[in-house]
């Protein structure tokens, strides 16, 4: 049986979720602001900003005695045996935590803290901006077709709508950032309007509400112009076909983006269920004809990898079976796409891929950390968590017409960017 | 029979062993079934390759309307993962909790016939190719290899890729497929590890097997002597262009103790953010991004034996500086060992953190899959909490420095920048 509470101080949002039982307290504070508000020529602001607010505080807990030293928050919360992490997507950053009960004050007393009395030291900062290089190093070209999603990132996002570039920041962008400038990317994006807190585990409704009452305080009213942006649109997406070829990869890789509909709108889900449909499983639609029928391909994937609120980006990775080279797959996927939006879904099909998509709903409102997160995103996106709790009923009730909706923002030829890597 | 230990129950019936972690359950499920092979059946003179084998058998058309055991299932939104390791074979069932008890039913019936089709084998070698393709360019992978090489020999099945190569699975026809699934159904040991009780009932309904027979007598230690203390390997064409230093240990743990003492140990020096090579080579020298950590505890011909691994990405130009410092760290481990307060730290944090495992039913099965699929007692799960909740650093500090006789430094090399 859980209980669920609404709490809102001043604009920001909390949602506390108790759910008796489960030995573990997760908490999750979005801020919507991320690489999408980093200014130009700093590309990487927004995710320094976050690897600074583990560097240290100018008060203690609770305003008393000294400040937290760098890395201290870390250090208190893993040796309860807990998990902390952060991460910064174009629109939001995310601070997580998953902790024993008994550990959940100590989290919001350690939030409250760093957001409150935020240190940040040219000496923090140094180190913090190295970091964030190496990371770059190791998410990019530090493994196999790495650097894919910042290819297809700047070919389908063409004016400077501040998605064109991927959040972790590139070598020029980290190095200009002054520790001037995180202050005023703090202070200027880290306001109550944007902020929103989920916590769901086994605690005292009461004391925890008043606990993370006092931590969202901390959030400062929100300028008059600070309102967060919600337009949506296509403007500066793609609107062509891009290919850029990489040789010397050692093998052939296909990844094939296409703009997908923004973050919160209804053509959003019909856009993931279309994921679904052709390659979320062995018996889905591309995995049975590319690499069964056909025996063109050895895998393919489907994945929204870009949720934007004004307009994401689906990405369709191919690997080419051996003899078979990448324009070969590429027509195939063509042939296959083609065929499906010209005759639409088969009924089993659609069936399969409405069990499946709701299968994935379970098992991220079935992981505590998951489902915190989608329902942070919910709160931002939708200002609530009604369309989170249901989303059941939208998938059971879509018609074979949004199915068909669905698949076709995955065939758009005439707009879309293509990075093929080449033996 | 019945084993009972404090946080998961187990029952033995026949070959299988089912593992039932607690956790309340939502409307989610999830099972995965272990099937412990030997890591040189690749490599035999008749080679048997099991994630191939399930592969085929999953997509092979033979129920009603010619639809296959993956059509049928992923119907009902349960999704089917196979994967590889030198240990064992696993198959994840995940979905609906309502829909994972026929899916286990399915799965069985289709073993039982193990009727496998032409298609379904190309398919199915398609998909392990993949497989060998990805690894092969996997920095991580390479340098874990060349560690276990070290320890081992260049020939060792534990330092390649588990299903083989790509010219073997090439070769892989129904025929050998059917004897695999023969043998998966009846001659190795299986563990199933489910989320609920009426997924573990139907385990025990579909896959109880007859008692497999005893393994052989104890065989000769896998460690070979002297071991280098440092190995460079080279990533092909295409590999990335980060390097991948794994240090490490692999050894022979006289008890299901030792093997706590190496969890300890590698979580002190990389498993958090305040752990000894952590604070150095991220926050100190900024060298990489972070560490990972990697305990694997397995049984092979009879002995026990524990892989313990930290590992880092860095850029080409930083891996002599990288591995300098690791070489005068282990120089230092080994003289000094860790003081009694890492030993402490690092022992409740492990004994909290169990509670992360419930963070949901796939986390928890997955860890409890992680320490039972090299075929350690199941009694090891006790073991462990029993040890992280009294830890006595002398005790720790005298096991850990017989594993550490020697420590190798593995770096695999991505194409230069």
């Amino acid at each position: 049986v859980t209980q669920l509470t609404h709490i809102t101080i001043g604009k920001a949002q909390g949602v506390l979720i108790q759910e008796p039982g489960v030995p573990l307290v997760t908490t999750h504070l979005r801020v919507a602001t991320g690489g999408r508000d980093d200014p130009p020529g700093q590309a990487g602001l927004a995710h320094v900003v976050e690897h600074m607010m583990f560097s240290g505080t100018r008060q203690g807990i609770g305003g008393i005695g000294q400040g937290l030293e760098r890395g201290e928050h870390a250090r208190i919360i893993e040796a309860g045996g807990g998990f902390v992490n952060a991460t910064t997507s174009a629109d939001s950053t995310c601070y997580v935590h998953a902790v024993i009960p008994e550990f959940l004050g100590t989290v919001l007393d350690l939030e409250r803290a760093r957001f409150a009395a935020t240190a940040f030291t040219d000496e923090g900062m140094a180190a913090d901006k190295a970091i964030v290089l190496r990371e770059r190093f190791q998410r990019t070209r530090g493994r196999s077709f790495g650097d894919a999603t910042e290819r297809l990132l700047a070919a389908v996002y063409t004016d400077g709508n501040g998605y064109g570039h991927l959040p972790v920041g590139d070598q020029d962008g980290v190095s200009r950032i002054t520790v001037a400038d995180c202050y005023g990317f703090f202070s200027q994006h880290y306001h109550d309007a944007a902020t929103s807190l989920v916590i769901i585990g086994d605690f005292d409704q009461a004391a925890v509400t008043e606990h993370a009452s006092r931590l969202l305080d901390a959030f400062p009213e929100a300028a008059a112009d600070g309102a967060v942006d919600s337009q949506s649109g296509d403007t500066g997406l793609i609107r062509t076909t891009t290919r850029e070829e990489i040789p010397g990869s050692g093998r052939s890789q296909v990844f094939i983006a296409q703009p997908m509909p923004p973050l919160g709108s209804a053509d959003f889900a019909l856009a993931e269920m279309g994921a679904v449909a052709l390659a979320h499983g062995a018996s889905s639609l591309l995995q049975r004809r590319l690499i069964g029928e056909r025996g063109v391909a050895q895998a393919a994937k489907a994945n929204v990898v870009a949720r934007h609120r004004s307009a994401s980006m689906g990405v369709l990775q191919i690997a080419p079976s051996q003899g078979t080279t990448a324009e070969e797959v590429i027509a195939e996927l063509d042939r296959v796409m083609c065929e499906v939006v010209m005759v639409g879904l088969h009924e089993i099909d659609r069936e399969r891929a409405r069990s499946m998509y709701a299968s994935s709903w379970l098992a991220e409102d079935d992981s505590l950390i998951s489902r915190a997160a989608s329902l942070g995103e919910s709160l931002q996106v939708h200002g609530g968590i009604d369309s989170y709790q249901c989303h059941l009923d939208l998938i059971a009730a879509l018609g074979p017409e949004q199915f068909d909706r669905g698949v076709r923002f995955w065939h758009q030829p005439d707009r879309r960017a293509e990075v093929v890597y080449l033996p | 029979m019945i084993a009972a230990s404090t946080d998961r129950s187990t029952t033995i019936a026949g070959g299988l062993r089912i593992v039932r972690p607690p956790r309340p359950s939502r409307d989610y499920a999830v099972a995965t079934l272990i099937w412990h092979v030997p890591p040189d059946i690749v490599w035999t003179s008749e080679p048997m390759f099991p994630s191939l084998a399930l592969e085929a058998l999953l997509r092979s058309a033979n129920g009603p309307g010619q639809c296959s055991a993956v059509d049928r299932v992923e119907q009902d939104g349960v999704y089917l993962s196979v994967a590889r390791t030198h240990f064992s074979c696993q198959l994840e069932v995940r979905g609906p909790r309502h829909s994972i008890p026929a899916a286990i039913a399915e799965l069985a019936a289709v073993f039982a016939v193990a009727d496998v089709s032409e298609a379904a084998a190309a398919a199915a070698r398609r998909i392990v190719a993949e497989d060998i393709d990805r690894h092969a360019r996997d920095m991580a992978v390479l340098a874990r290899y060349a560690l276990i090489r070290a320890f081992t020999d260049d020939n060792s099945p534990l330092g390649a890729y588990p299903e083989g190569t790509r010219e073997l699975v090439e070769d892989v026809n129904v025929a050998a497929i059917g004897r695999t699934i023969r043998a998966m159904a009846g001659e190795f040991p299986m563990t199933a590890v489910c989320s609920d009780q009426d997924v573990a009932e139907m385990c025990t309904v579909s896959f109880a097997a007859p008692t497999p027979a005893p393994a052989a007598t104890a065989g000769r230690c896998l460690i070979r002597h002297p071991v280098p203390s440092l190995v460079r390997v080279r990533g092909g064409s295409g590999s990335s262009r980060g390097c991948k230093v794994a240090w490490g240990f692999l050894a022979e743990a006289a008890d299901l103790e030792d093997l706590v003492a190496a969890e300890v140990l590698i979580d002190a020096l990389g498993g958090s953010w305040y752990s000894r090579w952590q604070r150095l080579l991220r926050e100190e020298l900024a060298l990489t991004y972070g560490t990972a950590t990697e305990t694997i505890t397995f049984r092979h011909r009879g002995r026990n034996y524990v892989l313990g691994t930290v590992a880092l990405t860095v850029a080409p130009s930083a891996v002599d500086e990288v591995a300098v410092h690791l070489t005068e760290q282990s120089r230092c481990l080994t003289e000094s060992g860790l003081s009694d307060g890492e030993w402490r730290d690092s022992s409740i944090r492990l004994l909290r953190a169990a509670a992360l495992h419930a963070r949901s039913a796939r986390a928890h099965v997955q860890w409890t899959a992680h320490l039972l699929e090299g075929g350690i007692d199941v009694e090891f799960g006790a073991v462990r909490e029993q040890a992280l909740r009294m830890p006595d650093p002398e005790v720790l500090a005298r096991r850990s420095a017989r594993l550490l006789e020697p420590a190798v430094i593995a770096i695999a090399e991505g194409e230069d920048e």
